[in-house]
């Protein structure tokens, strides 16, 4: 040892010193942007002596410029301070180069330099390059990592360098340093509970994180580019003008219009940017000439009310701002985890305040030949904004070319430029009317991407359907149940029935309800209706009688045609005219009816485009649902449409021919066009039955049979029809899938664009925009793609002020043109509500607001991104979980209901139900999904209803969506861990979130886990797992599952034999756990949750398990035990020692108190988990082949593995060794496991000859109940315990002692025993 | 994201073009060309309130007229 110790100080990290530690060991292979470097330029003399001095000197001023870095095995890292070290220092002559290649190489160094990453343990954290280019020509190279110095520091280390080095490094020349060590003391005294309440109220709400890049872990890190302008004197100005105004800092509007350029980049209104504050407390004394990192970076959320003007947007951040100041020192982690939404930002705002370049230390340079000063330092945000005071103030964006476009960043630029402009010039004009966008983005999106004007024929589709009938009059137009039906035929029946109905006075805006059964009959009286003038309402049958009931009374239709068959199923409804379409009074009234097409003058009014053509009805969010009328227009305009980007292309693929189209969507959904499009076209389409269209194989059979060409469906059903064979057959597979409803993924759209001669074909469109609005095929996009807007449409995507957003920014879409809907039936305010004035088309126009959450692809086409609402699809189903919940209140004992759509298992949507009873009431929900079925369809009846005490609120108290639990699964879904890795990851994991149990599922950070609490894990795995694991390994991998597997993948795995530290943190008496007779003790990893944060927790294992005669490691099991007291004396050389055995490491560590005991001692805790002293017993030993056949059964049941057939004779070893690769055995290769056979063997022999000391004091005992026939044979100890046998009963088997479930139990009792002792 | 028309808190105009239609519009946002204000700023369920009363019939007036009704 040192006479003096070469340590000053152990001090704890500064807020944003975690962060940067955090993000440089992130990645330890990466270049490390937290590397910075300053370069001096020297034109005088030089005295290099004196300048190293001088740089020696500000070691020796500032011991935190001397601090390194430590992580690893505690709790929190710490910087430690050496009482010495030498400022790195190397001389280069170059003087022998020319100017050009003196540069260069320059260069060359200073890149090396700042490639070259610091060592965090090796201090200090800076060097210098002094390079010689001429006698008076020098430059100096300083680089030093971020973590010991902000930006206000860097100006000061320039200071005082030149100072010191003018005073030849005298460090008397300058007076005594603020000590960094004041500051960080002051930060320990502040009260971090109140700046975490504060901050948790700032973030509530709560804020969702403002990303402008996606996330991604293992990104590589890249030197950002940057745009820069100064901006005018006049605005620089009217900003600090407008400031004074509203009493607030030009820093405020500065900040703001940052936010409000965010905005427009990431389509959200509530903002959160990160924001460096100088940290340097004023109550600290000549704090600002400090030299150290007391920087922060902060969450600023800005949460921008469209309808707020400027000036109370500003005057309301301020006060925001204000209510914060006195918490900025609390660190960004600690913030993160109040906020409890992982990232809040990746995007950095920063007021550059370096002191300024003042005249005295322009007189040092002059003094010291000073000519050029340069630096750069770098963050690893996306995006960096950098506001510069001046007379002209400057704006610099900083940005990873690599993540945010070039042109993105000048646009976002500019915007906070305009920004700027526009609320200088009208403060109190609302902020919702700033325009996001340039005008050229402008005109691209609502211009360029909207170009879809084409001619559209005056005729209705009744009218095309008849122009049909007259060029092609035999050709089939439809089959049904095997029997076909001509153009000719099928259009005379329609004009049949349309006279008979005209006749009862139907026509133009009456409406006429279809209460029939899929069949020919359905599209005639569908074309019938249509040609009377009408508008249809379908009915699906299959519904509940209440749900039809309910929106006849609200379509309140002139007629309602019915089957004989079928009208059981339609309820009556009054005003209504019932027509049996079968009865024989009709059929001969309707026969008697001429079959030509109807006159104008035939109808009741003359037609119009804008009558409505049909209504359907969709799922309303206020408890009923709402009827959509659909005028005529938009059908002849979809078939203009059509015509163009689908029947043309895909007819002339397939020759010209008359195409097949099976029609299996139900007429209840405008989807069911799509195939009667192709019907008015003149193709032949065959109508599926209710049955068939259901049953995806029978359907598959069918469209080979029939050599169908075109499906169209849902994707969620084309992936099932996929799964029969649709695509199987190349020689038998449609040419044409048509898809709409909901989102397609990329297994179904990879599939159809893989299928030799298929075109995948996506529809999108509401019920509100007649059929579709944007469509788009495999052969436009590689991905699934909606596409673009279809002819005659206008698709817009606006921000919350109205405004179009730029490509590539989410936004709602809106649609306005020739398909907007009329409405919903007889509901104005809900008309008004959803169909708006549109700002960009036709004046007086109207657009459709949609609740989709899109954005335009540079392409013009849209992706979709989520719903603006709480609307959810399943299987193509449109829901209102509003009108879900509303039926689920109606129940008499359900006082609160919630409906969501889950995913909890990949790819399985399905709607789940919460139920709050009311008060003094029960609910039954078989009760309820039972009356629930009678009120609604069923995909809108909740697959799983969970009874709750309450609905989870968020801190608003609205519904907290996200909290609600996923419904109970099925047992055996959450597994236990499998192998040593994971069962050790998992008490690593738990340990190390304060969580007391953790499924090798569950993603860390999901559950709370963060940057500092990942390097604690890291260390720890290093530790028990001799794995050098990075950070950035956990990020990518955050599962205990996924972690193993990494795990796997290196030399290692778990430690094996001798003492495994499954916690080496803290300072109390470690509690050791001796193996039971397999010999590893890695299942005590679930044990350490439970034990107090300040005591180590190691496991004893048995020698044998590194290879080597189990046999020969100890003659009696007190030689055993005087190994492991060897080994444990090397963690703690003396007691209080605190042992606990599972079965044979019970007995071990009985013998173990002894010895200790003997050798003078004191022993705290002795406990046992189910072991019992086998001479008391008068157990007899097994033969050796008995002891073979037990290993080997105990090695399958440590392996999970079934129990072996008793008939199948004697077990051998290699089956076993060979079954065996399961459970904690998990990978652990035949050796080890061969290894522990004969290491079982070894220890049981061991306790089969054991003859007990007496220990001298009382045992702490656990009892498996499951396996132990009687209630007190603890008691078989107490002949070798001076004291008392306290037993607890543990209810499992005595194999499963050690399982999570039983440490559950045992872990807690055994820390209470621990923290009774007098000495703890 | 809440939708400026969804705003529970916002004001709204109610706005009428020549077809007789009705479109809720929240005050901060320009009314656009073709249409002009029937009900002046007012909480949403005012200004919905306002539209149920006073738009009775949603047929288009054009349609109407076409349909010999005025």
């Amino acid at each position: 040892m040192a006479t003096q110790p070469a340590l000053q100080d152990v001090l704890p990290l500064t807020p944003l010193q975690e962060g940067m530690l955090f993000h440089t060991l992130y990645n330890e292979d990466e270049l490390d942007v937290y590397t910075v470097q300053s370069v001096y330029t020297l034109t005088k003399p030089l005295d290099a002596e004196a300048l190293r001095g001088a740089l020696a000197a500000l070691l020796r001023r500032h011991p935190n410029l001397r601090a390194g870095f430590w992580h690893e095995g505690v709790a929190r890292p710490v910087q430690f301070i050496p009482r010495k070290v030498a400022f790195p220092w190397r001389e280069v002559d170059l003087a022998g180069l020319d100017g050009a290649a003196q540069q260069a190489e320059i260069d060359r160094i200073s890149d090396t330099e700042r490639e070259r990453r610091f060592d965090f343990t090796r201090p200090p954290l800076t060097r210098a390059v002094l390079v010689r280019r001429g006698p008076d020509h020098h430059t100096l190279l300083v680089t030093s990592h971020h973590i010991l110095m902000d930006g206000w520091s860097f100006g000061l280390f320039s200071r005082e360098l030149f100072e010191l080095y003018r005073a030849g490094g005298d460090d008397a020349a300058l007076p005594a340093a603020p000590a960094f060590r004041d500051y960080l003391g002051w930060l320990a005294a502040q009260d971090a509970d109140a700046a975490k309440a504060a901050w948790g109220r700032a973030l509530s709400g709560p804020a969702e994180p403002t990303l402008v890049a996606r996330p991604d872990p293992a990104r590589a890190t890249v030197v950002p580019r940057s745009h820069a302008e100064l901006l005018p004197a006049d605005l620089t100005a009217a900003v600090s003008a407008l400031a004074r105004t509203l009493g607030i800092t030009a820093n405020t509007v500065y900040y703001t219009a940052w936010a409000l350029a965010l905005r427009g980049l990431v389509g959200r209104d509530d903002i959160v940017f990160g924001s460096t504050v100088s940290g340097r407390p004023a109550e600290l004394d000549g704090i600002d000439r400090a030299i150290g990192l007391f920087l922060n970076t902060l969450p600023v959320r800005i949460a921008v009310r469209p309808g707020e003007t400027a000036t109370a947007l500003l005057r309301r951040v301020h006060a925001e701002q204000t209510d914060l100041l006195a918490h900025h020192h609390l660190g960004l982690a600690d913030i993160q985890r109040e906020a409890g939404a992982g990232q809040l930002f990746d995007s950095l705002y920063v007021l550059r305040n370096t002191p300024q370049r003042d005249a005295s230390f322009d007189a040092l340079a002059d003094a010291v030949g000073l000519s050029d000063l340069a630096g750069g330092d770098f963050t690893h945000y996306p995006l960096t904004f950098v506001v510069q005071p001046g007379p002209r103030a400057e704006l610099t964006l900083a940005y990873r070319p690599d993540l945010v476009a070039d042109d993105t960043a000048r646009r976002t630029l500019d915007t906070v430029r305009r920004v700027l402009a526009a609320v200088c010039a009208d403060p109190g004009a609302p902020v919702g009317r700033l325009d996001p966008t340039g005008p050229q983005e402008r005109a691209r999106v609502l211009t360029a991407f909207n170009s879809t004007g084409r001619a559209v024929p005056d005729a209705s589709i009744s009218r095309l359907l008849e122009d049909a009938a007259r060029t092609w009059p035999d050709r089939t137009a439809l089959v049904f149940d095997g029997a076909g039906v001509g153009f000719a035929d099928l259009d005379a029946r329609a004009n049949r029935l349309a006279r008979h109905l005209a006749a009862l006075g139907i026509g133009p805006e009456s409406r006429v309800a279809l209460g029939l059964p899929r069949s020919a009959d359905l599209v005639v009286a569908l074309f019938a209706v249509l040609k009377a003038g009408a508008a249809y309402v379908p009915l699906d049958l299959d519904h509940p009688a209440d749900r039809l009931a309910h929106m006849l009374d609200d379509a309140a239709p002139a007629a309602v045609l019915v089957t004989a068959a079928a009208a059981g199923r339609v309820p009556h409804t009054a005003g209504a005219r019932r027509i049996t379409l079968d009865d024989p009074a009709t059929r001969d009234a309707v026969a008697a009816a001429p079959g030509h097409p109807l006159a104008d003058t035939e109808l009741t009014a003359p037609p119009h485009p804008d009558h409505t053509a049909y209504v359907i009805y969709t799922s309303g969010s206020t408890g009923r649902p709402k009827g959509v009328s659909v005028g005529r227009r938009g059908l002849t305009n979809m078939l203009v449409n059509h015509r163009e980007h689908i029947f043309d292309p895909v007819v002339e693929r397939a020759g010209g021919r008359v195409l097949r189209i099976a029609h299996t969507v139900s007429f209840s959904f405008d989807m069911s066009w799509e195939e009667l499009l192709w019907l008015v076209q003149g193709h032949e389409v065959h109508l599926m039955d209710e049955e068939m269209r259901r049953d995806s194989a029978a359907l598959t059979g069918y469209c080979a049979a029939h050599a169908i060409d075109v499906v169209n469906v849902t994707p969620s059903y084309c992936a099932q029809l996929i799964e029969d064979g649709l695509l199987a057959d190349p020689g038998r597979r449609p040419c044409l899938v048509l898809l709409g409803g909901e989102a397609v993924t990329g297994e179904v759209w990879r599939a159809l664009a893989d299928a030799e001669g298929v075109l995948g074909y996506n529809l999108y469109g509401p019920t509100e925009y007649t059929i579709n609005a944007l469509g788009g095929g495999t052969d436009d996009s590689a991905v699934p793609t909606v596409g673009g807007p279809i002819a005659n449409t206008r698709a817009y995507v606006l921000d919350t002020g109205l405004h179009p957003v730029p490509v590539g920014v989410p936004g709602e879409l809106y649609l306005s043109g020739a398909g907007t809907a009329r409405g919903y039936h007889g509901r104005p305010g809900l008309t008004a509500e959803r169909f708006v004035a549109d700002p960009f088309g036709p004046a007086g126009g109207l657009m459709y607001r949609t609740g989709d959450l899109v954005r335009w692809a540079p392409d013009g086409s849209v992706d979709f991104l989520g719903r603006t609402d709480d609307q959810v699809k399943v299987r193509g189903h449109r829901i209102e979980p509003g009108e879900v919940e509303a039926e689920l209140r109606a129940e008499p004992d359900v006082a609160q209901a919630a409906v969501v759509v889950r995913e909890d298992a990949p790819g399985v949507r399905r709607l789940a139900g919460y139920l709050v009873a009311r008060a003094g009431a029960a609910v039954d929900t078989e009760l309820v999904r039972k009356a629930l079925r009678a009120r609604l369809p069923e995909y809108m009846v909740p697959s799983a209803l969970t009874v709750l005490d309450a609905l989870p609120l968020t801190v608003n108290g609205k519904l907290d969506r996200a909290a609600l639990p996923a419904p109970p699964v099925a047992a055996g879904e959450g597994r236990a861990p499998r192998g040593a890795a994971e069962e050790l990851l998992c008490g690593v994991f738990a340990e190390v979130l304060g969580v007391p149990l953790v499924g090798p599922d569950d993603d860390f950070f999901e559950l709370g886990g963060h940057s500092l609490l990942a390097m604690r894990v890291v260390g720890r795995v290093r530790k028990a797992l001799g794995i050098r694991l990075n950070v950035g390994t956990l990020i990518a991998a955050p599962t205990v599952a996924r972690l193993a597997e990494h795990v796997a993948g290196h030399q290692g795995g778990a430690q094996l034999g001798g003492l495994l530290p499954l916690r080496t943190a803290g300072r109390a008496e470690p509690l050791f756990c001796v193996h039971p007779a397999a010999g590893f003790a890695w299942p005590f990893a679930a044990l350490v949750p439970y034990i107090d944060q300040r005591r180590p927790v190691y496991g004893v294992q048995h020698p044998g398990l590194r290879g080597g005669d189990p046999a020969g490691a100890a003659a009696d099991i007190e030689e055993l035990a005087a190994h492991y007291i060897e080994q444990i004396r090397t963690v703690q050389p003396e007691g209080p020692y605190h042992l606990l055995g599972w079965s044979f490491g019970g007995q071990v560590a009985h013998a173990m108190a002894v010895l200790l005991q003997d050798a003078g001692e004191d022993v705290g805790l002795l406990g046992m988990l189910d072991t019992y002293p086998l001479e008391a017993l008068g157990t007899e030993e097994p033969s050796a082949a008995e002891l073979e056949q037990e290993a080997l059964r105990a090695v399958l049941d440590l392996a999970r593995a079934a129990p072996p057939d008793p008939a199948a004779g004697p077990l051998t070893r290699d089956r076993v060794v060979a079954d065996a690769d399961g459970g904690l055995l998990t990978g652990l290769g035949p050796d080890t496991i061969g290894a522990i056979a004969d290491t079982w063997q070894a220890a049981t022999r061991l306790m089969h000859a054991a003859r007990h000391r007496r220990f001298d004091g009382d045992v702490l005992f656990f009892t498996a109940t499951a396996s132990v026939p009687a209630a007190d044979l603890h008691r078989t100890w107490e002949p070798y315990v001076s004291g008392a046998v306290r037993a607890h009963g543990v209810n499992c088997r005595h194999d499963d002692m050690a399982a999570p479930t039983a440490l559950s139990v045992i872990g807690p009792i055994v820390d209470r025993a621990l923290r009774a002792r007098p000495d703890a | 994201m809440t939708n400026p028309f969804d705003d529970p808190d916002g004001d709204f105009l109610v706005l009428v073009n020549d077809e007789g239609q009705h479109s809720l519009w929240p005050e901060f946002a320009a009314v656009p060309a073709g249409w002009q204000v029937a009900h002046s700023s007012a909480p949403r369920q005012v200004a919905l309130d306002y539209i149920d009363r006073t738009w009775t019939d949603l047929r288009p007036a054009s349609l109407r007229a076409a349909m010999g009704e005025s």
